[in-house]
């Protein structure tokens, strides 16, 4: 039953995840050194596009962190959010100048999906990002990595059809009271509020 | 209540058929399809009536075969039947189960020859490892419109003309369309004309009136004098959604007289990584739409859901979609007992 509340809320996820798959303008990375294209995500490849969504006025979410006085931490930029496979989490922690969560100046001011930032983007990450299977150059995965700023994109909620939970006990289900049923039901819609302001950042593994 | 769920509909082959996909929302345990045209007595051998239930293997149906009147047994080739849910993300089997690329033509359309794949006639396809054409790899394409064969497909909106033919490489068999519409679509040509005719690899059924931007990375080192157009926002003033190879463009109000002949960059075709030109729908301008019959509907710039449940039938004449021009009926049902 838990599971199911779960899939409810994931469900939701995953709609909007495919919604910026089919929709959101997208970037290969290039720098990279695996031979693929589109390649690994690179720093380069990062600032390529924060460069391109300053450009575009995108704004973005999240205030800086200010340094402090403690051993391995830095400041973290303002930033831009980049929503992120997790099988991408080796590329991520590889990458020049990739700032862990951990060495942020406040932990607590890191989000729970969150693994670090790099330049202007900070990088949540899921086991359901988003990827197409095979449809790299030599056949590899590709992992989206959506970067977006300020009101970019919107989850739209319907009027008293928000996602519902629905148990119904063994009583209901029959003279013999024999199976109880649990579901979930929701309606929602999802769209690009300004396509200038989300990019989808390609990327494959390392290796 | 699920032993009365029963589902039924019909369809016509075009004078090209092609696999045949629609909605069965309630979901299927069983499926029977008969094709009209086919019950008729014929001098051809063709399926006529085609039989699924749940775990029959690998997409296969029980058939019957009508021979001039004579009545015989069979069953499918493998993938006749498959089950249709694009929020599924998966891709099919290497070569599509082919012997794998050996020759991909530089002409128009280009023409694969793949030995043993069997591409379903309007499949989206991507390749891989192509060894003399790279620029093609990672894009998808609508394939086997012109040409589909057991050995050999057609990418029906590639101009390969120019290129260098390649002798191996791979591809694989994308099942679905991106599950919103309307979705970013790659630039395979663009005229240079006081109108842009931009063609796209993929079927993109977009409408007049729809607002597009153009995207271009990497700037003129890769794209020439079409890098000017990174960026820009234009009206889709025509479309050509038919089938076919010279079809599948979208007419924009840009102005593109003198940039030259369109070219994948030679960054692309020396192999190393590039970011395909694209186009991006992103909105509609409402004067456009509205001069149009049928008219764009104000909601089709949204993200519109396509996804649902259903099936695939695969064309061909043992086949449960049928040949060209054939009505085609069928019957789905879900048991209320037993299973697999």
């Amino acid at each position: 039953m838990v599971t199911k509340v779960t899939d409810s809320r994931q469900t939701e996820d995953e709609l909007t995840r495919n919604m910026l798959a089919s929709s959101a303008s997208f970037i290969n990375c290039v720098n990279g050194f695996n031979g693929d294209s589109p390649t690994e995500i690179t720093f380069p490849d990062v600032q390529n596009i924060v460069a391109t969504l300053i450009d575009n006025n995108a704004y973005t979410i999240l205030d800086e962190i200010p340094g402090e006085d403690r051993f391995g931490t830095a400041p973290v930029r303002e930033a831009f959010y980049a929503l992120s496979s997790s099988k991408l989490i080796p590329e991520l922690e590889n990458m020049d100048r990739f700032i862990p969560k951990s060495q942020y100046p406040s932990s607590m001011r890191g989000l729970p999906s969150e693994w670090g930032s790099c330049s202007n983007l900070r990088f949540l990450v899921s086991s359901i990002g988003s990827f197409f299977p095979n449809a790299s150059a030599l056949g590899s995965n590709v992992y989206n990595t959506f970067c977006v700023g300020l009101e970019a994109y919107a989850y739209i909620y319907q009027d008293g059809y928000n996602a519902e939970f629905i148990y119904r006990p063994p009583i209901f289900s029959g003279p013999l009271a024999q199976n109880a049923t649990c579901g979930y039901k929701m309606a929602s819609a999802q769209q690009i509020l300004n396509d200038l302001w989300v990019l989808n950042l390609r990327s494959t593994k390392a290796s | 209540m699920e032993g009365t769920t029963l589902s039924q509909g019909t369809f016509t082959q075009p004078a090209t058929a092609i696999a045949q996909t629609f909605a069965i929302p309630a979901g299927f345990d069983y499926l029977e399809v008969t094709n009209y045209t086919q019950s008729a007595a014929g001098a051809a051998a063709n399926g006529f009536k085609f039989y699924w239930q749940l775990g029959y293997p690998n997409g296969i149906m029980t058939s019957l075969i009508n021979t001039a009147g004579v009545v015989t047994a069979d069953v499918t080739a493998a993938n006749a039947l498959t089950i249709y849910d694009p929020s599924v993300e998966t891709i099919g089997a290497l070569d599509n189960g082919g012997a794998g690329v050996t020759g991909f033509t530089a002409a128009n359309p280009a023409v694969v020859t793949d030995v043993g794949s069997n591409v379903p006639a309007n499949s989206i396809v991507i390749f891989s490892s192509l060894n003399n054409q790279p620029q093609y790899n990672g894009i998808p394409f609508t394939a086997g419109i012109g040409t589909h064969t057991a050995n050999t497909f057609s990418v029906d909106y590639l101009n390969a003309t120019g290129s260098t033919p390649s002798t191996a490489g791979h591809f694989r068999i994308i099942p679905y369309n991106p599950l919103f519409y309307p979705s970013v679509r790659v630039i395979t040509n663009i005229t240079a004309a006081t109108q842009a005719v931009v063609t796209l690899s993929v079927q993109h059924n977009y409408q007049i009136g729809q607002e597009i931007r153009f995207s271009f990375p990497g700037g003129s080192a890769y794209w020439a004098n079409y890098a000017a157009l990174d960026g820009v926002q234009a009206t889709v003033v025509a479309v050509d959604n038919a089938l076919g190879n010279g079809h599948n463009t979208i007419t924009v109000n840009v102005n593109t007289t003198g940039f030259g002949a369109f070219a994948f960059p030679a960054q692309a075709i020396a192999g190393l990584p590039y970011t395909p030109a694209s186009v991006n729908p992103f909105g509609e301008n409402t004067a456009t739409a509205y001069q149009n019959i049928p008219q764009l509907s104000s909601f089709m710039s949204a993200r519109t859901n396509t996804g649902f449940i259903g099936v695939t039938l695969a064309p061909g004449a043992l086949l449960p979609a049928g040949v060209a021009n054939d009505v085609v009926y069928w019957v789905a049902g879900k048991s209320s007992y037993g299973g697999s």
